[in-house]
């Protein structure tokens, strides 16, 4: 395989990748931007959406019902979190950082009891294969893509076009003067924190195919998923969506020419500069 | 009695800290009360504590007789009191267009048209789709009242409306609020500054340190230079 | 007496987490990044330079101060949140760098140890083979630490860090420099971390990149908040209440993370103020 073909390979894949990670990152990101708390347990979020997807498709056969319902599992563990564990400790952003770290131990060892220690494989739903360059590239990657970037959009359109996506953007700006229109603060959180869960999980049941399924992987997403925030800048939607699919494709082309731990390290090194010039993000408009 | 809100002995804390000792006071139907005090006496509070922002801790706020001192603090506006808070608080990152509908909440209100608000706040209808963090300061101050009033409240508690305006810009706000306050709107409203009350208002309350300590119309206030100097300071 | 020994070293690592996050208020959820380090170090230099044992402890000491101060060069730049995410991303990349480069960390199997003799001049002492040499050894080491930290705590400098800790904003009206101070506090931390990881291995004969890994990281948050941060003595209780109930439980339940998560979870919420800061509360209402 020539050189070219192995790198317009890891492009796609780091698209792929990338898009995935955005729907992680903006699940993290949105929640973030309304209640500046750090969901560490956001990782497991993205876990249970496969380990849900494996469990649902070893009973129903059916990929497709899956990737609809374990998201909607998930959405509804993420609504009764927020609801019943983090809400008492809520304006305390320290303290409620470290009760989703118990909550991310809660919800490993809980799975890893019932799912147990070892990786298992779900398989692509079909086995369709474009030619690309004269290769073979995965037909479900594609998908992945195409349904990640439908979803991001819908998510924009939600936020932009519905009463409850002004809702969660009023409550993000200014959160006591929401209160003083009448919007239901509570709720809207409880609603954007199932949202980020739901993302989370459908961004796991679409990865499950494409790697393998285990009770550690939510861990092992963690640190892109910080660091596409930080490059991004905390509570910057777009900026996360920008810096996911940077962070996907800077370790992607750069794998074929390093190995993959030193592309890590890049982006490590790419984080850490922006930490020290664009605390922001580098997406950030100066404003303000 | 016709009174349309009515504080009963309000006590509020922050945190350990007793900021209100037992406010009480009546706004009647129509009226324009004024609340007149120094700096950090406990006005905003006491409006804050009227919207549930910061729950009174003991006594009872009723509001065209209902008590709604433990009401849940989001359904308090959606009963019919607009807030216009110290300082503006325009979302700034919505625009103009999404400040004024995001008062609209539940389904029963009847709300006012663009056109009616556009009668009021002319200047809106130029900046429907700007940010509402690009806005001048005055434009934010209208903005505010606006978004206030497209919900059809019965009651607008209003904190400092003219605090940093040049006073051409002050005048034409008080102007407004006149007209709002003709059409059968209450209003409630907090100031420092004597003067820019004097000609408005129908029943002025003084209060220092979380307590009302006077009220009367400001015609009597006029008159008592011992109050004046006692609760506002120097300068009429 | 390994377990005690072993208890013993890790003290010192819940000492080091006080100072940064009861003292000076930072919370690093990558702590096991500096332990792992000097146990690493420890190790490499004795397999590789058959080096001296307090060459060995020096170096240890040295290198996980050169790693904290490279972390919290930009850590300290962070407040808040983004503190805690940097120091999660820097110790996650660096436990999935000892996984690629196996071939010196030994990976999960990590690697075994031949502790060199103790030389004291005249005589030399086998350190290996003769637990109660270890464990005096350790106790010695661990308690000289202990009086720094005491020192430390109450010294100008110390002050300065609780200064900090309860507002950094007011401490640098007053003219100093918080991120110098803020740094100096994580470096300590960071290298005497690394003295109890390098204990840990001399008492073990043993590393492995567990050490380096999250729920090392977690551990010492666990200990430190349990039992009572902010005092040096609440975390070392915690250590050994935490070490203990993980010696005998693991055998019969594999998934006790699930119970660790819950007492971190009621802690944090009903007393955050840990066992020891619970019970000098008492004791402070007791003499009123
Ligand atoms: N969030 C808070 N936490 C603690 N104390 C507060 C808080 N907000 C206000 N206070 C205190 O409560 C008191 C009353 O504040 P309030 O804002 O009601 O005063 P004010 O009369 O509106 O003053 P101003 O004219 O400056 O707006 C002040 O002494 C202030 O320091
Ligand atoms: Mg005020």
């Amino acid at each position: 395989m020539g050189i070219e073909v192995h790198l317009f390979m890891n492009m796609m894949n780091g698209l792929v990748w990338g898009l995935i990670i955005a729907l992680i990152a903006l699940g993290l990101v949105l929640i973030f931007g309304l209640i500046k708390i750090l969901n560490i347990s956001h990782g497991e979020f993205y876990m249970l959406g496969a380990i849900f997807g494996w469990y649902l498709i070893q009973y129903t056969q059916n990929f497709w019902l899956a990737l609809v319902l374990s998201p909607l599992l998930v959405a509804a563990i993420g609504l009764f979190i927020e609801w019943g564990i983090l809400r008492p400790t809520e304006d305390k952003p320290i303290k409620t950082l470290i009760v989703t770290l118990g909550i991310s131990l809660i919800l490993q060892y809980t799975v890893y009891w019932f799912y147990g220690g070892s990786p298992q494989r779900i398989v692509e739903p079909f086995q369709y294969h474009l030619t690309l360059f004269g290769s073979g590239y995965s037909g479900y990657r594609i998908f992945v893509a195409i349904l990640s970037m439908a979803v991001i959009a819908l998510l924009g359109l939600f936020l932009q076009k519905t009463r409850i996506g002004l809702w969660i953007r009023a409550v993000k700006q200014d959160q006591e003067m929401a209160i003083a229109v009448g919007i239901p603060t509570k709720k809207v959180i409880m609603i954007t924190f199932a949202l980020g869960s739901f993302l989370a999980a459908l961004g796991g049941i679409l990865a499950a195919p494409i790697f393998s399924v285990d009770f550690l992987m939510g861990l092992e997403i963690l640190p892109t998923a910080f660091m596409v925030v930080i490059i991004g800048g905390p509570g910057n939607l777009m900026g996360a969506l920008g810096a996911s699919i940077l962070i996907a494709e800077l370790e992607g082309i750069s794998s074929v020419f390093v190995s993959p731990t030193i592309s890590r390290v890049l982006s490590l090194v790419l984080m850490s500069i922006v930490l020290l010039k664009r605390p922001e993000g580098i997406f950030s408009r100066a404003r303000r | 009695m016709d009174s349309i809100l009515n504080l009963q002995e309000i006590h509020t804390f922050y945190g350990k800290s007793h900021i209100l000792h037992g406010i009480t006071l009546a706004v009647h139907e129509n009226e324009i009360v004024c609340l007149l005090g120094r700096n950090g006496v406990g006005k905003t509070t006491t409006l804050k504590s009227i919207m549930g922002l910061t729950p009174a801790n003991r006594g009872n706020i009723f509001f065209q007789g209902r008590d709604i001192t433990r009401i849940q603090d989001y359904l308090i506006p959606r009963l019919g009191i607009g807030y216009v808070p110290q300082g503006r608080h325009i979302f700034p990152d919505l625009t103009v267009r999404e400040n004024l509908k995001i008062g609209i909440v539940g389904n029963k209100v009847q709300v006012k048209t663009y056109e009616e608000i556009f009668s009021y706040f002319p200047i809106l209808r130029e900046r429907l789709n700007q940010l509402g963090g690009t806005l001048s300061g005055g434009e934010q101050q209208m903005l505010a009242l606006a978004r206030a009033l497209v919900p059809n409240p019965t009651l607008i508690l209003l904190d400092e409306p003219t605090e940093g305006l040049m006073p051409r810009m002050a005048k034409l706000v008080v102007e407004i609020i006149q007209k709002i306050n003709r059409t059968g709107v209450s209003i409630l409203w907090v100031e420092q500054k004597l003067v820019t009350v004097t000609e408005v208002s129908h029943r002025i309350h003084l209060i220092s340190k979380g307590r009302v300590e006077y009220q009367g119309t400001p015609g009597e206030l006029i008159q008592n230079r011992e109050i004046q100097l006692r609760y506002i300071g120097v300068k009429v | 007496m390994f377990l005690v020994t072993e208890i013993i070293a890790l003290s010192l690592f819940a000492m080091s987490f006080d100072l940064i996050y009861g003292f000076t208020g930072m919370l690093s959820l990558g702590h096991a990044t500096f332990f792992g380090t000097g146990s690493y170090i420890f190790t490499l230099s004795i397999l590789h330079w058959q080096s001296n044992l307090w060459v060995s402890l020096l170096l240890a000491i040295i290198g996980s101060a050169i790693i904290a101060w490279v972390i919290g060069f930009f850590a300290v730049r962070a407040r808040g949140t983004n503190f805690i995410v940097i120091t999660i991303i820097f110790s996650l990349v660096i436990f999935y760098l000892s996984f690629y480069y196996k071939s010196i960390t030994g990976g999960d199997d990590g690697l075994p140890l031949k502790v060199p003799d103790l030389g004291l001049g005249f005589l030399s002492i086998s350190i290996h083979d003769n637990p109660m040499a270890n464990y005096y050894l350790v106790l010695a080491i661990v308690s000289l630490c202990y009086l720094f930290y005491w020192r430390l705590i109450a010294s100008p400098m110390g002050r300065l860090f609780l200064a900090i800790k309860s507002n950094e904003e007011r401490t640098q009206y007053i003219g100093f420099n918080t991120l110098k101070y803020r740094l100096i506090s994580f470096v300590i931390s960071g290298a005497f971390s690394g003295l109890s990881g390098a204990l840990y291995s001399m008492t073990t004969h043993y590393t492995n990149n567990k050490l380096l890994h999250w729920t090392t990281s977690v551990d010492v948050v666990v200990w430190t908040i349990v039992g009572g941060a902010g005092t040096l003595i609440g975390p070392i209780m915690g250590a050994w209440i935490f070490t203990f109930f993980r010696e005998f439980i693991s055998f019969h339940f594999k998934q006790y993370p699930i119970v660790i998560g819950m007492v971190l979870i009621f802690f944090i919420i009903f007393v955050p103020q840990g066992i020891l800061g619970y019970l000098l509360g008492l004791i402070r209402r007791e003499r009123k």
